[in-house]
């Protein structure tokens, strides 16, 4: 979304022109909510988180100053509200399982059945061992790696200095590839 | 570089997070040991996995179902925040109307035990300047004026409004001093002649007391005001040989529960000290609540071998519609 655009929406926004938000809603829901699955991994609870963000967003929109991009903004408060309800239900989480991948994981490859069993049940894994990962190198992982952010812009979202998120990332790689570590070598 | 220098490198490679000369540095080693090397190719087959990992499908219809949701908490939110402040505003106008019931009740509570010492002026009967010294039991002058002695200043009140065509709003008497206050325009209504009214009659008395019990009364005016009327008057002493000038300023009018309220100001002038008069130094302002002709003591200054008291009494009085004092109920002159 254009800049510009942008800000004049927040504006009109702040003075509780909700057209205007329903457009911010329109132009970020998607990543919002994507961002939201993958630190859930549910799609409830993408869904719920979602929603809080805007909700929160909407309501607290007098505290955003565009010192950050509105994106950004919106992703700080969409993974604190991931890892929170994560928090509240470690006990009793549902987990991607590789019986039950997202649907795109379901799409039909060009190779052998086996290697295609084989890339299905490596999926499903990686999902597992990504939702055993704790919350903060998860998001550390998920903003750097899968939403292609840069350390500066993760650690702005996360409240961490840099050095903080590159060391988490790390430790998020080394877990991971204990865990996957049959599939992984060559 | 070492090898854990190098696995802690790969990560930020993949994520291009390295410098030139980090990159080159990290390259040089990766082609020397292969046990980096493996490690690098494990890491960069994760990482691919982890890029290609599918992002999950909307649901149908997405977009305007999270509108609807969006808003719908928006309003619950709304209306919390709304109920909130609305229980915190009720519970503060709650507890500031406790508080003042409270002082009310205090307040009350402190009144009648006043009056329940009849002769004491209220706590807001103050000596400007001087300690708070405790206030005698009334003991009136034996010389105090009689009784009837306000049906004259009533009378004469009367006699003077009538002709001066009902614009005279008070009057104060003493002795052979006479002083009026008249309404400022002249289309005053008050005081119409041949029309029901009531008056307040208020009696000042400063009175020296020495030693011995010897009385002398320096002051006695009384006043005959039309209700909440200001009177403001200077008067010399009683005593023909004083030179004092007493200063009086006095409003008076009856309150619903049938006492009256008064408001007194007064000063002394004494304009030769060497006359060895005792100086009065600071002048009294009091309020009071007073019952009918129930004497209070307003003020007293000086100690035991000379002191000054003022003392107050009032009551309404009612003139009937023929222009003379009504002898009725409640009319004791």
């Amino acid at each position: 979304m254009d800049e510009i655009v942008e800000t004049q929406l927040i504006r009109r926004s702040r003075r509780g022109d909700h057209e205007a938000f329903d457009q911010l809603m329109q132009a970020y829901h998607e990543r919002v909510y994507r961002l939201a699955y993958r630190l859930t991994g549910s799609a409830d609870e993408a869904d719920g988180v979602t929603q809080d963000t805007f909700v929160q967003a909407y309501c607290s929109l007098r505290q955003f100053k565009g010192r950050s991009r509105f994106m950004t903004w919106l992703y700080s408060i969409a993974v604190r509200k991931g890892l929170d309800l994560r928090r509240e239900r470690h006990s009793s989480r549902e987990t991607l399982s590789a019986t039950d991948p997202p649907a795109d994981a379901r799409r039909s490859s060009a190779r052998g059945p086996l290697e295609t069993l084989r890339e299905k049940e490596f999926a499903g894994l990686l999902s597992d061992a990504i939702m055993k990962l704790p919350g903060d190198q998860r998001a550390a992982l998920t903003l750097i790696v899968q939403e292609g952010l840069s350390y500066k812009e993760a650690a702005r979202i996360l409240s961490f200095p840099e050095g903080t998120v590159a060391w988490r990332v790390w430790k998020a790689r080394q877990f991971l590839r204990d865990m996957l570590a049959d599939y992984l070598a060559p | 570089m070492d090898c854990k220098t190098s696995s802690e490198l790969i990560g930020r490679l993949l994520d291009n997070n390295l410098s030139d000369a980090e990159q080159a540095a990290l390259r040089e080693h990766l082609v020397q040991c292969p046990v980096c090397e493996k490690l690098e190719r494990e890491h960069r087959h994760l990482h691919a996995a982890l890029r290609s990992q599918p992002a999950p499908d909307l649901p149908p219809d997405y977009s305007r179902r999270l509108r609807e949701e969006v808003w719908r908490k928006v309003k619950m939110t709304e209306r919390r925040s709304v109920s909130l402040s609305f229980r915190i505003m009720a519970i503060a106008a709650i507890v500031m109307l406790s508080m003042a019931v409270m002082l009310l009740a205090w307040r009350l509570h402190d009144r009648q035990k006043e009056l329940r010492q009849p002769g004491v002026a209220s706590e807001t009967a103050r000596r400007g300047g001087s300690s708070s010294m405790p206030l005698p039991a009334i003991r009136l002058p034996k010389n105090a004026l009689p009784e009837n002695w306000s049906a004259e200043q009533v009378q004469a009140f009367v006699s003077v409004q009538d002709y001066l065509g009902g614009a005279m709003r008070w009057m104060a008497i003493d002795g052979n001093q006479v002083e009026v206050g008249m309404s400022g325009s002249g289309t005053s209504t008050v005081g119409e002649k041949n029309a029901a009214r009531e008056v307040v009659v208020v009696t000042l008395q400063y009175v020296e007391r020495q030693s011995d019990n010897r009385t002398t009364i320096l002051s006695n005016p009384q006043f005959v005001l039309l209700p909440g009327e200001e009177a403001s008057v200077r008067l010399s002493g009683r005593n023909r040989d004083s030179r004092e000038l007493f200063r009086y300023r006095v409003k008076a009018a009856k309150e619903k529960s049938g006492q009256i309220s008064a408001r007194i100001a007064f000063d002394c002038e004494v304009p030769d000290a060497a006359e060895q008069r005792p100086v009065i130094d600071s002048p009294i302002n009091a309020e009071v609540m007073v019952k009918e002709e129930t004497p209070v003591l307003l003020g007293a200054s000086g100690d035991a071998t000379r002191r000054h008291e003022l003392y107050m009494w009032a009551g309404m009085r009612s003139i009937a519609a023929n222009g003379r004092p009504s002898s009725g109920k409640g009319d004791h002159l």
